[in-house]
């Protein structure tokens, strides 16, 4: 019997059987460890047992100088690599007082919404296998490794690819950056249409996803959930039209809302904000000003003055805040990572309390948690 | 397109020479300011926090253009649970959790830092509590659930415990691991050993020498 | 036509200059010629089933977007070689308190049950079957039967949880599903009026008819039904990767899983054949007996390419809904066969026999001893009822039956609201 499942919780009934979907299982998005109390095939009770990728990395952040810094970020939530650098280097330039030129706000943007495309098309592909569609995890996967191939084009490496500099980024575009890009955004519309034809009115999907992990509006404010899950619930919150940062303020984009807050919401929103981030993107490379994209008055030493800092962005997985605490040296005195997977995975227990064994899964699919955000 | 002006201030040193040849330049300690605090006392929030609590709000500031307040330990639920649900900018998010560690302050080295969010409004807010070494706090389970696992994490990591929590123990770490990696005295490079060993089996190898044989 | 019934040795092979007089009839009919039979049909078959491993993973390639097995042997027509090799070679392992006995005998089980079925069914005229038992279709379902046990015992052996739990359901499922199988099937046979397989064949000839015309719903539960019988996609939730890992043969490997692989593709090939047999009129092909001498052994041989081609057909069919649907859960998948597909066949079975009766009164069908005739009208009468009256009738039917079912409502996309908000 496990011991992370008892410490207030009643013992078990005769009938019920504890059953452990372990480290290693091809389901749980990383090494997530969930312990189910079972009744037949209803789930009474979960809990979720995380920390096996714990790397320590808010410790190492404190030894660390603040431009050494940013390529930790890459490595939390390693789908989106790019969204958490930008979080990152917002960050020190607001506390520093930054101004950023507009090129480098527009390559910002572009890239962001690109890397949320490919946590998307992750978050798609892995969904749609755990719950059986198996082609469309491919399709997925072949249209994300065109957005691969332009970060690696960009930046030199697909994944994890320390993408921007406090101050700005350290190089321009290059030479067919445009080019590329119009490429893509010519042919993804037409991806996104085979994959809603595979899914959208299959009668098998609509069975499995309606109406399973049920939160509503007000429960999920509650609980922390943030980002595409918390408006499948009927909450219009999102950080690029409540607080915007870099340009998104000049561009125009819709925001999907659910109604539900049901697995199939979550799913709807998200292929609606792939489209959108899209628009983003298009919109974006034709508004692409020229100019330098360094600050100019960045200094050799970066010091951020005694006082602290709490700033977040709208990550593709949820709001990803960082909150920096400065004593005045080149080293920060704390920095904090608030991750969106871990207040979303909190909410993973009153989602599934009263559904099969079965629906565990996919509520984990759609709440698109990365363990190496959770445990950092 | 590249310009000059990219050609911005390089941040790697300067490798023309080689580090033996040009002696260390001493760099003159420029003074490293703080950011902009600017006293917040006016705002219609602040001022019913303070008509209803009085001195227990320590310090309320505006830092950066983001509003923190410092409050004292023993009205901090109350003063949480008024802005959960009593407040006009209704704080019906809690943000973030988190605690810091300041040695130097040896009477109250724990900030415990609340970030909370109005989410109709738009509000941001900051409560900061100073805690001693062994004190405790309430916990906000009751007033978000968010705060479960924030705290839960706290306590892993700091130490802090949190009263009244439903479940507290540690998240991140196993179970049987002693220490709290993020104090300031917790040293970098340092693993549990004896936890290690017991549950993973993993002895400490000798530093020097050759190995072979010696697997078992 | 009675030459098609023959199931002793060609005449051109017992009339032949080596054989003639030099054995004795009854030992080449009842003893030599079904061995040789035997041991073609069991090679062919095992090399049917290890190409389907291949043609299943080019299939699911190629649906994919990507190219499949290419680099063993050209376009990777060795890959089946390989694949055995590699299984024959692994190491034995059986789990710490496994009950030996019976986890070795399990495979083995499931493995005779889905041969056996093999030896009634019609792979072409005359000598192209290996016995035309009179309850062919009868035997065949209580030997498939037989084969859930195999699967029941290796779950158990194998002292697991999750392959507890997967030979649980695996069971519960394929014998829910047999019920829906059995009752689908006997649409079809108040037009063949026999359980007999090359007899069914024959029926369809004489009528110069492919039953699936009058039994369309008939064929439909029992294509879906076929697939939930040998859990597969969308029903195979018992071996499914993300939850059970693999259910029911998670604990065996090497040779032994080996054997289980080869009962599931083996009976996924019989459900086809019959599927073929009953309902898409077997070897029967409307032109064959003009082009070929019918009795001859050219008649014989093409009446097997047509039955191989029409069971190739259905077993595409098979591969291509698995990587194009999700999968049912398991309750959903419960639901699925006893609230629709058994109604629907009942009502089928009904209804059937209503417009039969219906047609025998107007003069329509006469029945002639064994055989059934049917005038022109007769066909036009009975393929439009079976359309119009039928299927919609069943249909209405189930929506009653199910009306409170949370599955039955469930709404389609509709577009999002947006916000624009600035």
């Amino acid at each position: 019997m496990s011991e992370t499942i008892d410490i207030t919780r009643p013992e078990i009934d005769a009938n019920e059987m504890i059953l452990n979907m372990g480290p290693q299982h091809p389901a749980t998005h990383g090494v997530l460890r969930v312990v189910l109390k079972l009744d037949g095939e209803i789930v009474t009770d979960l809990d979720c047992d995380i920390g096996y990728l714990h790397r320590g990395v808010e410790k190492i952040c404190e030894h660390r100088t603040y431009p050494m810094i940013a390529p930790y970020f890459d490595r939390t939530d390693y789908i989106a690599a790019a969204s958490n650098g930008l979080c990152y280097v917002e960050t020190i330039e607001k506390a520093l007082g930054l101004e950023i030129p507009l090129q480098a706000q527009y390559l910002r943007v572009i890239l962001v919404e690109l890397t949320r495309l490919s946590s998307h098309l992750l978050w798609l592909a892995t969904h749609a296998l755990d719950i059986g569609a198996v082609t469309v995890f491919l399709w997925a996967f072949k249209e994300r490794e065109e957005i691969l191939k332009i970060f690696e084009n960009f930046f030199g490496a697909r994944l994890t690819c320390h993408a921007f500099r406090i101050g700005g980024m350290s190089y321009d575009a290059y030479d067919g950056f445009e080019a590329e890009v119009k490429t893509f955004a010519k042919r993804f519309p037409s991806s996104l249409a085979e994959y809603e034809t595979m899914l959208n009115s299959n009668r098998i999907w609509l069975s499995r996803t309606v109406g399973v992990g049920i939160i509503s509006g007000e429960a999920a404010i509650d609980i922390g959930l943030t980002g595409p899950a918390l408006r499948a619930s009927g909450i219009e919150w999102d950080i690029r039209k409540a607080h915007p940062y870099e340009c998104y303020s000049e561009l125009d984009f819709d925001i999907p809302v659910g109604e539900n807050g049901d697995t199939y919401d979550r799913y709807l929103v998200r292929m609606e904000e792939m489209r959108q981030a899209l628009r983003i993107i298009v919109q974006a490379l034709d508004k692409l000003p020229g100019g330098p994209v360094m600050a100019a008055k960045v200094s050799k030493v970066i010091k951020v003055p005694v006082g602290e800092y709490y700033h977040s962005v709208e990550a593709p997985k949820g709001e990803l805040g960082v909150y920096l605490a400065s004593d005045g040296g080149t080293q920060p005195a704390r920095l904090r990572i608030r991750p969106p997977s871990l207040l979303n995975l909190q909410a993973l227990r009153q989602m599934s309390i009263g559904h099969l064994y079965a629906d565990v899964v996919a509520i984990i699919g759609s709440l698109d948690i990365v363990l190496g955000e959770i445990d950092r | 397109m590249p310009t000059e002006d990219n050609k911005a201030e390089d941040l790697t040193t300067n490798t023309s020479k080689s580090p033996s040849e040009t002696p260390a330049k001493k760099l003159p300690r420029r003074p490293v300011g703080s950011m902009s605090i600017v006293e917040i006392t006016s705002e219609p929030l602040v001022k019913s926090l303070q008509e209803k609590f009085g001195t227990a709000i320590l310090e309320a500031n505006e830092i950066n253009s983001q509003k923190v307040l410092t409050v004292e330990k023993n009205k901090l639920y109350e003063i949480l649970s008024y802005l959960r649900n009593e407040a006009n900018p209704n704080f019906n998010m809690l943000t973030d959790l988190t605690a810091v560690h300041w040695p130097e302050r040896t009477d109250k080295p724990f900030e415990i830092v609340y970030q909370i969010y109005a989410l109709n409004e738009k509000y941001r807010l900051r409560i900061k509590v100073n805690l001693a070494e062994e004190e405790t706090v309430k916990t906000v389970t009751g007033l978000w659930g968010a705060a479960n696992w924030l705290e839960r994490e706290v306590y892993d990591l700091f130490g802090v415990r949190f009263d009244e929590h439903p479940d507290l123990r540690r998240i991140l770490l196993p179970n049987g691991w002693s220490g709290h990696p993020l104090r300031k005295e917790y040293p970098l490079v340092y693993k549990d050993n004896e936890w290690v060993e017991q549950n993973l089996q993993i002895r400490q190898l000798p530093l020097d020498g050759d190995f072979t044989g010696k697997f078992e | 036509m009675l030459n098609y019934l023959a199931l002793s040795a060609p005449k051109w092979l017992s009339d032949s200059p080596i054989l003639h007089n030099r054995i004795d009839p009854d030992v080449l009919d009842y003893f030599l010629w079904p061995l040789t039979q035997i041991v073609v049909l069991l090679v062919v078959v095992l090399t049917l089933v290890a190409y389907l491993t291949l043609a299943e993973r080019k299939v699911s390639a190629w649906i994919q977007a990507r190219l499949g097995p290419n680099r063993v042997g050209p376009l990777g027509l060795l890959q089946p070689l390989a694949d055995g090799l590699k299984l024959l070679i692994k190491e034995d392992l059986i789990p710490l308190n496994a009950d030996k006995i019976v986890f070795a005998i399990a495979p083995i089980i499931s493995l005779v049950a889905a041969f056996v079925a093999l030896a009634v069914i019609p792979w072409g005229a005359a000598w192209g079957m290996i016995s035309n038992i009179d309850i062919g279709l009868l035997f065949i379902f209580s030997v498939s039967s037989v084969g859930v046990l195999g699967i029941i015992l290796g779950g158990w052996a194998s002292n697991s949880k999750y392959s507890l739990l997967g030979a649980l359901r695996s069971s519960a499922q394929m014998v829910s599903y047999e019920v829906a199988i059995g009752l689908a099937l006997i649409g079809g046979l108040m037009f063949t009026k026999t359980l007999a397989l090359q007899d069914m064949v024959l029926a369809q000839a004489r009528l110069h008819i492919w039953i699936i015309v009058f039994q369309p719903l008939a064929f439909l539960i029992y294509l879906i039904s076929g697939i939930a019988e040998t859990n597969r996609a969308p029903f195979d939730l018992p071996e499914a990767e993300s939850e059970l890992v693999a259910g029911f043969h998670t604990e065996y490997s090497g040779f032994r899983f080996s054997l289980f692989f080869i009962a599931e593709y083996t009976n996924i090939v019989i459900v086809s054949a019959v599927g073929v047999t009953v309902f898409l009129g077997g070897w029967y092909l409307p032109g064959l007996s003009y082009i070929f001498e019918p009795g001859s052994a050219l008649f014989v041989l093409s009446s097997i390419a047509v039955f191989a081609a029409k069971t190739l057909v259905l077993l595409y069919v098979f591969f291509w809904l698995r990587w194009s649907v999700p999968r049912y859960r398991y309750d959903q998948l419960m639901e699925l066969g006893w609230k629709w597909l058994i109604p629907a066949a009942l009502a089928n079975i009904l209804l059937t026999a209503i417009l039969f009766v219906i047609a025998q009164q107007l003069g329509l069908i006469v029945s002639n001893g064994n055989f059934l005739e049917i005038t022109k009208l007769g066909y036009v009468f009975l393929i439009g009822t079976a359309f119009i009256i039928t299927i919609p009738i069943t249909w209405i039917m189930l929506g009653q039956i199910n009306q409170r079912s949370r599955d039955f409502n469930l709404y389609e996309a509709k577009p999002l609201p947006m916000n624009r908000k600035k």
